[in-house]
């Protein structure tokens, strides 16, 4: 066997660098998610009361069952932000998200969520607390609630539930891919 | 060695929290504008989203038959070419209104009426042939403004057409003067586009470029319309108390295209 010096600072660097870039890349991710919301996700609308489905809401749960609990809760607040810049108003859906999202990430070790099924009911309790919570908050800004309450509270979390299993898939493809990415540049 | 510094979960959330709940507290005027700024800096890809989105949700067109198709597009064509057929005879009668308006603004005028007429055809020896006749109410002598300066007088008249002997024709006489009235003389048409004025004595001041005006016509022009302008002016050779003056037209003789044939009295 052979041994090398390894410099830990050079180490530090490389990993605060890594740290940086997979921050980075998590933050395009969520931006285009949070564009896609906004505009083409109305493609998918359904019946008159224009029912969508929440990118943003299943990212979440996915960042908060599968990333490190400092990184779920920072993951959550960030959606959040993002929720409320194509939103009503800022701070409701920041909090709401933030909020739910580290609940999941504390949950998660408690209650399985393995499987696909369980996933999606994580996904509909969440979607339903979001939309109570940030309801509740909408009013006490004295923001413009958004019409139709049922339907951010009931019906959302059900369609974002019922999608959640192939965006589950694809969001673990497009963080494997970063994944698998990053290994090849340390190696 | 390098020492890593970890954050607990419960100081980030905090951390977070806590930032979550000032922008919550910060009124709503203000965070709108981060909400604006967001849209401003990404208002490309949304506009390209949004556009992907509107062409996915447009409802397609009904599926027809290319023989149906064929027949609504020569009907389209139909009737787009009548409706602006339709626009053109719009702005035409619009500019007929606005410049019969013009004329009856000068007060004089408003106990004359004017009948609008098109010149559609220029004879060469200084006759033009508008589209009004008897069925108009034409008369002979009737004078002919274009552009608010007399250009001839009615010399045939038929009951759809009649015919314009311009001011330039050979023998066409008019009583006018030059810039005062007391020089007064008359212009003669000379044919070709060429006038002058005689019997102006010589004694009147005249230079070039003063405007020439027709004197009043009983029963026709109660008021001084313009018709020219000298162009020339000598002493006469021949006659040397008078000038030798030549006119040119107020309005382009040979460009004439909308007139309008004076009436004596309002109908």
């Amino acid at each position: 066997m052979s041994y090398c010096l390894v410099d830990h600072s050079v180490v530090e660097d490389i990993n605060v660098e890594g740290q940086l870039m997979h921050w980075i890349r998590f933050t395009i991710l969520i931006l285009i998610a949070a564009i896609v919301q906004s505009s083409l996700v109305n493609v998918l609308a359904l019946t008159d009361a224009q029912i969508k489905p929440n990118l943003l809401l299943v990212l979440m749960v996915f960042f908060a069952i599968r990333c490190p609990a400092q990184e779920a809760i920072v993951s959550a607040f960030l959606i959040g932000l993002f929720a409320d810049l194509i939103g009503a108003g800022m701070g409701p859906q920041l909090l709401a998200f933030g909020i739910i999202g580290s609940l999941i990430s504390e949950v998660r070790h408690i209650l399985v969520m393995r499987h696909i099924p369980q996933q999606m009911i994580a996904v509909f309790a969440a979607g339903l607390l979001c939309g109570l919570v940030s309801l509740i908050l909408f009013r006490i800004k004295g923001c413009p609630v958004p019409t139709q309450t049922g339907h951010l509270i009931l019906w959302q979390p059900l369609y974002s539930a019922a999608l959640a299993g192939p965006l589950f898939w694809l969001f673990q493809f497009v963080t494997s891919l970063h994944h698998s990415k990053h290994r090849s540049v340390i190696s | 060695m390098g020492s890593k510094t970890t954050t607990s979960k419960r100081t980030v959330f905090l951390g977070c929290f806590l930032g979550a709940t000032i922008v919550l507290l910060v009124p709503h005027g203000l965070t709108s504008k981060c909400q604006y700024a967001f849209r401003r800096v990404f208002c490309v890809p949304l506009g390209i989203s949004r556009s992907l989105t509107l062409s996915a949700t447009a409802p397609a067109p009904p599926e027809i038959s290319s023989e149906k198709y064929h027949t609504l597009q020569q009907e389209f064509q139909k009737l787009s070419n009548h409706a602006a057929n339709l626009t053109a005879v719009i702005t035409k009668q619009e500019g007929t209104i606005d410049r019969l308006t013009q004329l009856r603004v000068e007060p004089e005028w408003q106990k004359l009426s004017f009948v609008p007429a098109n010149v559609f055809t220029a004879q060469g020896d200084d006759n033009v042939v508008i589209n009004r006749g008897t069925r108009d109410l034409v008369q002979l002598k009737c004078f002919i403004l274009a552009n608010n300066a007399i250009v001839g007088k009615v010399s045939e008249i038929q009951k759809h057409q009649a015919t314009i002997e311009l001011i330039s024709h050979q023998g066409a006489f008019l009583p006018v003067y030059i810039n005062t009235r007391e020089t007064q003389g008359v212009c003669h048409g000379l044919g070709q586009g060429q006038m002058e004025i005689q019997s102006v004595r010589y004694n009147r001041p005249v230079a070039m470029g003063q405007p020439v005006y027709t004197c009043n016509q009983a029963g026709l022009l109660g008021t001084p319309i313009i018709v020219g302008k000298v162009a020339a002016c000598d002493r006469n050779e021949k006659e040397p108390y008078l000038w030798k003056i030549e006119m040119a037209p107020a309005v382009n003789l040979t460009q004439l295209d909308r007139v309008d044939v004076v009436l004596p009295g309002r109908p």
